[in-house]
């Protein structure tokens, strides 16, 4: 019995080893893409597989399932970032959300501008974004990623770019 | 104005990030598969104190229903006490052990040593 719960346990964290050396690289380049900086990025894909490897019985078998898995989560700990930020932003509206650094080029401050635009969005509609115009996903791959209706994807789509579009041509003020 | 996917492409922070280092991603999968050990171990462990509880209550439960099944030897406890059948004027001698197996001598009354 002991012997049995050993293997179990060794199953696990091999799998645990396995899921991390499959999704890491993807998952990093969606965090990116996220976060405001590569630190964030970092922290996030590490609280994404930490959160894996807390609970393994509830990642589900198969790639693309566990790759789905790992989105969602990811998607979900940037939301609640994003959720505390906000709440604190509404007792002091001096807080911003996370932002690239600054550049001194201004086609540098261009690009910061866009990306400055892009993370003001609230975390699934970013994620949404980035999936489908960064990615290339289509809209049924994002509902199944994020399981979500297509109708529900592509509300965000419209609803992003617009609010992008808002966000830069007021000259990046959010 | 360009189209948003074009303005992201261009501002993608992945065309300038190399991504993670081959450290970087030696230390996080290292502190990955430390937490799955520890989660591991810690619900291994944590079944143990349940398992010896439960086998604790069963073996409580089971001297409980042996008991009840077994005559009751509080009133015979290493005494020997004598009750002799009139009828048959045999005479008994009658004791049990703590364990509560009953003892009965009858003695022979037609034996003469």
């Amino acid at each position: 019995m002991v012997a049995t719960a050993e293997r179990s346990q060794e199953d696990a964290v091999a799998r645990i080893g396995a899921l991390f050396d499959t999704h890491h690289p993807r998952l990093y380049r969606l965090a990116r893409r996220l976060a405001g900086s590569t630190e964030d990025a970092r922290d996030l894909v590490q609280e994404t597989f930490l959160r894996a490897a807390r609970s393994p019985s509830s990642v589900p078998e198969g790639t693309s399932h566990e790759e789905a898995w790992l989105v969602r989560v990811l998607v979900n700990i940037c939301r609640d970032r994003w959720r505390q930020i906000a709440v604190r932003r509404h007792h002091d509206p001096s807080i911003s959300y996370p932002t690239s650094s600054g550049h001194p080029e201004s086609a540098l401050i261009a690009k910061s501008m866009v990306w400055q635009a892009l993370e003001g969005l609230p975390p699934r509609r970013r994620a949404i974004l980035v999936l489908y115009e960064l990615e290339g996903k289509t809209i049924p791959a994002i509902a199944r990623l994020l399981d979500v209706s297509a109708v529900t994807v592509r509300w965000h789509l419209s609803v992003g770019r617009r609010e992008m579009v808002t966000v830069l041509e007021s000259g990046g003020r959010s | 104005m360009k189209a948003v996917n074009d303005l992201l492409r261009e501002a993608d922070p992945l065309n300038e990030d190399p991504g993670l280092s081959d450290v970087e991603v030696r230390v996080m999968r290292r502190a990955v598969v430390e937490a799955a050990n520890e989660r591991q171990a810690a619900g291994f462990f944590a079944y143990q104190p349940l398992a010896v509880g439960a086998v604790l209550v069963l073996m409580i439960a089971a001297g409980i229903t042996t008991g009840r099944h077994l005559p009751s030897s509080r009133n015979s406890v290493s005494r020997p006490s004598s009750a002799p059948t009139v009828a048959e004027e045999r005479r008994q001698l009658q004791f049990a052990t703590p364990g509560g197996t009953r003892i009965i001598w009858t003695f022979d009354p037609e034996f003469h040593p």
